[in-house]
């Protein structure tokens, strides 16, 4: 559980844009931008819902120490496969975040090992279920593994397994809790498609709703 | 006897003023008949002519009836050769419907099975989360173990590192202790970076078994879905045939 060996994390998407420049791109740009984007909403609905000024954006790379597991959740369909990953680490923020969220009251007893697992897995369910939900706009069949907690220093070896697009995300939850996410894309056939954003932000973004 | 001579003289006076008034009434008639037949004599010829007339259009009508009759016959004869031809046409088209039909829906209620038991299917994905427990399980002892053995690399060291002070400190009779000493700290080395490799190997190995386990699984949900997908529309389908059965 320590953060010991974590230096393997700061592996960068850089590096990864590097790495996959030496495989056969499949995926077109717009499509890695609407994959970022379909992460970014689902990080959103699933870690600060309702909170439309919370800070989520994209980073080069997973401070080194800012986690300890990640919580790696799988979305497959012919074409291609994504994977996620909801980094953490047993912080008191995070932990009374989570105890928050399971319903447990101020005060009481700290939560335990399982509840807190099962917090995290369902942040990571909620968030792969939004995307899963979005790529059905442009894929008849999807479907979405269960999440399994891996060690963090597993997280380089994505791009060793073929990945050909790796972002990470920050995600300021609360003022003293911060939370990083990566996604990982790799795909066996050329994928080409466009996705603007959650229909009330897309609404936005082509001018709808502006006078609103 | 005044009276019947009243009455004689009455009668002669009556027929002696009569006699004239009618020859001339007669005389009159007979003239005045006279130019009515002077005049009529044109319109009875023009009767006649539009009588004759009348005779040649009721023969045109009589021969169109005929025909018409005739016309009408032979349509009522075709229109019932139709019907019938029809009536045929429509039982033939019925028996090559349902030779159809009824092995179509009994393709269907087979393609029905087999997707019912494809949604079987599900036991197998939750073998392989089985063995994918079992395989992180068993990475997590290797993990295990690997630590203990880096941790047996860094007492080598250290101890390789003593040994090292100590041939130092025996001066000229230690040089050979030394030496051995020296190939323990480098043997000591080799180990503990090969214990790094093998680390990083089974972080690498966890996240190629999660991964391709994850894959599959959720690959398998995808050909559940469809299945299940497929499964509804071949019901909607065997309701359909049915209905048409």
């Amino acid at each position: 559980m320590s953060a010991s060996g974590f230096s393997a994390s700061s592996f960068s998407a850089a590096a990864a844009r590097q790495a996959a420049s030496e495989v056969l791109r499949l995926l077109s740009q717009r499509a890695c931008d609407s994959l970022d984007r379909m992460m970014l909403s689902g990080l959103r609905q699933s870690l600060v819902p309702g909170d439309a000024g919370a800070a989520i954006e994209t980073v080069d790379a997973v401070p080194p120490g800012a986690a300890t597991h990640m919580a790696v959740l799988s979305i497959a369909s012919f074409p291609f496969r994504l994977n996620t990953a909801l980094h953490f680490a047993r912080t008191e923020a995070l932990l009374a975040w989570a105890a928050r969220r399971a319903g447990m009251e101020e005060g009481a007893e700290p939560i335990g090992e399982q509840q807190f697992i099962d917090v995290i897995c369902e942040v990571g369910n909620l968030c792969c279920g939004s995307i899963n939900r979005d790529l059905g706009e442009f894929q008849s069949f999807l479907g979405l593994s269960t999440p399994q907690i891996l060690d963090v220093r597993c997280l380089p070896h994505f791009v060793r397994d073929g990945a050909e697009h790796l972002r990470h995300f920050r995600v300021q939850v609360q003022p003293d809790l911060t939370l990083y996410a990566s996604l990982c894309a790799r795909a066996y056939l050329p994928q080409d498609f466009h996705w603007s954003g959650p229909p009330a932000e897309a609404a936005v973004e082509s001018g709808e709703l502006e006078m609103f | 006897m005044v009276a019947g001579d009243w009455w004689t003289g009455w009668l002669v006076g009556v027929l002696l003023g009569a006699v004239p008034m009618w020859r001339f009434a007669a005389l009159r008639a007979r003239r005045a008949a006279e130019a009515a037949a002077r005049q009529a004599g044109p319109q009875a010829e023009a009767l006649a002519t539009a009588l004759r007339e009348n005779a040649s259009l009721q023969a045109d009508l009589d021969r169109v009836q005929a025909d018409w009759q005739k016309e009408r016959e032979q349509w009522q004869s075709a229109a019932a050769a139709w019907e019938g031809q029809q009536q045929d046409g429509v039982l033939k088209a019925e028996q090559a419907r349902r030779s159809q039909v009824v092995p179509a829906l009994e393709h269907i209620h087979t393609q029905g099975r087999s997707l019912q038991e494809l949604q079987g299917i599900g036991k197998t994905f939750e073998r392989w989360h089985a063995d994918m427990s079992a395989l992180v399980q068993h990475n997590r002892t290797m993990h295990d173990k690997n630590d203990e053995f880096a941790r047996i690399v860094r007492q080598m060291v250290i101890v390789a590192l003593n040994a090292s002070i100590e041939a130092a400190r025996a001066g000229a009779q230690g040089r050979g202790f030394n030496v051995v000493a020296g190939e323990m700290r480098e043997l000591s080395s080799r180990a503990e970076a090969l214990s790094r490799d093998y680390r990083a190997s089974l972080y690498a190995n966890d996240l190629i078994a999660t991964t391709t386990f994850q894959d599959m699984q959720a690959g398998g949900k995808m050909v559940i879905n469809a299945a299940m997908g497929l499964q509804m529309t071949n019901g909607r389908i065997q309701a359909a045939l049915e209905e048409a059965a």
